[in-house]
């Protein structure tokens, strides 16, 4: 049952990574940056939620808010850091990328200050005996249903329409996507969007599991979903998933089985690095 | 159709193509040759819009398209096959297809398709492969059913046949010949010069950038001297 509960526990937080993770894999795939201010849109995202379902009462709309504005907050960093630097190196975007993480930390420490917010009354805590001796809180049931609901929403936007078909068509062959009439710029800012808006669920998630928001809560999700999406194969959705998944169970096991040796942050570090060993091109690349 | 005047391009600082001047008529093939380095790629690129000229003036059918980018090229009926096939090779045939017809409303596609199908019958097996697992002949039908799915008034073909089996060349110059039928403009850039005079309304020889030679198809076949002199 130890073990259930576990790949559960393990899941629950794969799913996590997931959200985070993809929007990550998107922009590598789409402009070749490592995007490390993306953790930035999942905290902005947490702080939302609270804020949100703290004044309305409200957690559905509160999710929503956080989604949508994280999602146009993706779209400004991309306007505002990455397209004026797009034809350098992409060293510098990093550097920016780094730079705009540090700023927005400061940002939320200076605005809501640096001990955090927490709902007033925490939504979705009640708990369900999912099977005999094993129950989960609503909450942890939420995160599952809600990162299958909306990687299910991405999958089908991907593959089922001409949207979907011009976005992987720039990601494959940006100029030539173009000489068929694709508008690569609503392509970048559909990309940012989305991914910032995933981020933003996850930091909704995040908050209401731990029923905290603090200005560095984006650090840990910001350095694995790095890890993840070379795991995955830089670029590739699906083995961003598999990875994701893989890392909360790992991390989930690790922790109760190796935790007297090693934290769950360097039992994930540990995963990335006997993986890249093994597979150096990612657990799903082609060969 | 298409009228050039005194295009010049190139990337960054290097001017690969400098003062280039040609016509193509309605349902003409003009073949442009010449060596490596001569501007052939430089030039069709320029008019696919993918490369930014310089200078001169490109119209087609008396509009000015000279300032216009790949995106617009695409909506004057400009389609392009380039050098290397660059099929989209993580989405599937079929989807690349689609891509061809971005700009056309969901009510063309089943004809588009059907036209392309009728070209390369092979492709319709291939239909949910993806791209980059087809063979080499396979990809040009691809990027030659990719173009003709946006519904072009002048195709541009950056080498045809480079790197092709015998057998998917025949089927590519099949094809190019079923679609000068139907009245398509075409411009052809090739190296294996001899295959391609063979469709060539008129031609072009370009050399470092500029014109040396320009003239019909029948005189560029009947004086094989002719254009081995301009590549000495």
């Amino acid at each position: 049952m130890l073990a259930l509960d576990l790949l559960i526990q393990g899941l629950v937080q794969g799913a996590i990574y997931a959200l985070v993770a993809v929007g990550l894999t998107l922009v590598y795939g789409l402009l070749r940056i490592l995007h490390v201010a993306h953790a930035a849109l999942f905290t902005l995202g947490g702080y939302l939620g609270v804020l949100v379902t703290n004044a309305t009462g409200s957690f559905a709309l509160a999710l929503a808010v956080a989604m949508g504005v994280a999602g146009v907050a993706g779209i400004a960093v991309y306007r505002l850091a990455y397209r004026p630097l797009l034809g350098r190196s992409p060293l510098i975007a990093l550097i920016a990328s780094i730079g705009l993480f540090i700023a927005s930390e400061e940002a939320f420490r200076i605005i809501f200050g640096a001990h955090g917010l927490s709902y007033v009354t925490p939504p979705l805590q009640a708990q369900i005996e999912i099977a005999p001796g094993i129950s989960l809180s609503l909450a942890r049931i939420a995160v599952v249903v809600l990162a299958v609901v909306l990687l299910s929403a991405l999958g089908w936007l991907s593959l089922s329409t001409r949207t979907g078909v011009a976005w992987r068509a720039s990601v494959s062959d940006p100029p030539i996507a173009q000489a068929f009439g694709i508008d690569i710029e609503r392509v970048r800012h559909l990309n940012f969007f989305v991914g910032s808006a995933l981020a933003g669920a996850a930091g909704v998630m995040v908050a209401l599991l731990n029923n905290l928001v603090e200005p560095t809560m984006g650090a840990v999700p910001s350095y694995k979903a790095l890890a993840i999406i070379v795991l995955g194969g830089l670029g590739n959705v699906r083995g961003t998933l598999v990875a994701a998944l893989a890392l909360g169970v790992v991390e989930s096991f690790g922790t109760i089985y190796a935790g007297h040796l090693l934290d769950r942050d360097a039992i994930a570090f540990a995963f990335l690095i006997l993986v890249l060993m093994l597979r150096p091109q990612g657990l799903l690349a082609r060969s | 159709m298409l009228a050039v005047e005194g295009l010049r391009s190139g990337y960054g600082s290097i001017v690969a193509v400098d003062g280039v001047s040609f016509g193509v008529g309605a349902g003409e093939t003009l073949v442009l040759v010449g060596p490596n380095g001569a501007g052939k790629s430089t030039t069709i690129m320029t008019l696919a819009g993918l490369v930014a000229p310089l200078g001169g003036r490109i119209t087609l059918d008396g509009v000015d398209v000279t300032g216009a980018d790949a995106r617009a090229r695409v909506g004057h009926g400009i389609a392009l096959v380039p050098e290397g096939r660059r099929v989209f090779a993580d989405l599937t045939v079929s989807e690349n297809l689609l891509v061809g017809a971005h700009r056309l409303p969901r009510s063309a596609l089943a004809s588009g398709r059907a036209r392309v199908l009728d070209l390369f019958p092979r492709l319709g097996e291939r239909s949910r492969q993806l791209a980059g697992s087809l063979s080499g002949g396979e990809q040009q039908m691809l990027a030659i059913g990719r173009a003709i799915m946006s519904v072009p008034r002048l195709l541009l073909v950056d080498e045809l046949s480079l790197g092709l089996m015998p057998r998917a060349v025949d089927d590519c110059y099949a094809a190019l010949a079923a679609l000068q039928r139907d009245g398509l403009s075409i411009v052809l850039v090739e190296q294996s010069t001899e295959r391609a005079l063979g469709v060539a309304d008129a031609v072009v020889a370009l050399d470092s950038g500029h014109v040396t030679w320009t003239g019909t198809g029948l005189e560029a076949r009947s004086n094989p001297g002719l254009l081995s002199a301009h590549f000495a």
